[in-house]
């Protein structure tokens, strides 16, 4: 028999600025360029906020919102990384995560969602996610994300 | 006609009203359980799409912000209360439609909701959950969670009570939930007056899952719920 007590004595108290994320001290790596990002949501919204978050420090080279002409976006346009909203139409997002990297290995996957699903971090990551950002932590979450995304590919290459 | 014959006949239909209503609450349940799912999509898919746009505005304007420190701080500041928001966010629509449940089963579920009523309303539930079977139905399941949910959400709003017991167990046939709590209590008798609609709502569950809910509880002692529901 499993127990537990649960006191809740802790106050989550308000938002304090922690892990702060910033564009500043990002420095893409130096024999690469900034890297270069692919932007696969189906929301043209958010394509066009994160184009302008990420301009500063990364090469937003185009954005897909039919997630069927996915491979043939990422084949054209060579992108370092993808930004995957997990849920797009015409595409299982796990599936396309394992369709890039069975296909472009060197191709850095950042899968992000706005469903509350526990097992979802573990298949993305299982599929070869490089990292996991809930959505509606994008601005605080996304920046670092690629950030150490690129520092792994830094450390790989060299 | 004779007596004996109106006698039946009075039992016939007594008996159809009863499996009439029994149907009509069945039908409720799923409807209820339908629009909470469509509730929950439509707040992830309006609601957090709009946070997620909100959340990387402000990661903008941060980014802009060089010479000033008190308004970027004020920026940061809005960026942690946004996350907050998208945490509440699951938090309700995980109420309305428990996904972890079909995910992870009953046990992690009930452990979830507790854990997240305590701290989100400073009470002390202790929690005890026994070996729970893997092919436990999602029907079954579902109900169980239902009336945790119900019950944790009475004795919130109307116990007073400073601590709370959550026990899940299973036998060879049955799965049975205790939930109890040191608060008020109430005069059973008020049952359908003073709480009703909870304990109604509980009691259909338990009764759509096949099983019943029994309730104990005197003014000033507390309140204790026991359900049984085949697994």
């Amino acid at each position: 028999m499993e127990t537990m007590s649960i006191d809740a004595t802790w106050d989550p108290g308000v938002g304090t600025p922690d892990n702060r994320s910033s564009t500043k001290g990002f420095t893409a790596p130096e024999r690469h360029g900034p890297p270069r990002v692919l932007l696969a949501d189906d929301y043209e919204g958010i394509c066009r906020v994160l184009t302008r978050l990420l301009r500063a420090s990364c090469d937003v080279v185009g954005h897909v919102n039919d997630g069927t002409r996915l491979l043939e976006t990422i084949e054209r346009l060579q992108p370092d990384v993808v930004i995957l909203d997990f849920r797009m139409p015409g595409i299982n997002g796990l599936e396309a995560c394992r369709e890039i990297k069975t296909a472009k290995p060197d191709v850095d996957v950042i899968v992000c969602t706005a469903a509350d699903d526990p097992w979802l971090p573990v298949r993305a990551l299982r599929a070869g996610a490089s990292a996991f950002v809930l959505k509606f932590r994008m601005g605080v979450d996304l920046l670092p994300a690629i950030q150490r995304t690129r520092s792994v590919m830094v450390l790989a290459h060299t | 006609m004779s007596q004996v014959d109106i006698r039946e006949r009075r039992r016939s239909e007594h008996a159809h009203g009863r499996r009439a209503r029994r149907g009509v609450e069945r039908l409720l349940i799923d409807a209820q359980e339908q629009e909470r799912r469509r509730l929950s999509r439509e707040l992830h898919d309006g609601v957090g799409q709009r946070l997620a746009l909100l959340s990387a505005e402000l990661a903008v304007l941060r980014d802009r912000l060089t010479d000033s420190p008190a308004a970027l701080e004020q920026v940061h500041r809005a960026l942690a209360y946004t996350a907050e928001v998208g945490a509440e966010l699951h938090r309700v629509s995980h109420e309305l439609h428990p996904a972890w449940l079909e995910q992870l089963g009953l046990a992690a579920s009930v452990r979830r909701i507790c854990t997240e009523v305590s701290v989100a309303h400073r009470l002390a539930i202790h929690l005890e959950i026994g070996e729970i079977p893997q092919q436990l139905g999602l029907d079954a399941a579902l109900c169980l969670y239902r009336i945790v949910q119900e019950a944790l959400h009475n004795i919130v709003k109307h116990s007073q009570a400073s601590t709370a017991a959550v026990r899940l167990e299973a036998d060879a046939v049955d799965i049975m939930l205790h939930v109890s709590d040191n608060g008020l209590g109430f005069d059973p008798a008020l049952e359908h007056q003073v709480k009703g609609v909870g304990l109604v709502s509980m009691r259909e569950r338990a009764r759509y899952a096949g099983g019943d809910l029994t309730l104990t509880t005197q003014p000033g002692q507390g309140t204790r719920i026991h359900v049984r529901v085949p697994a």
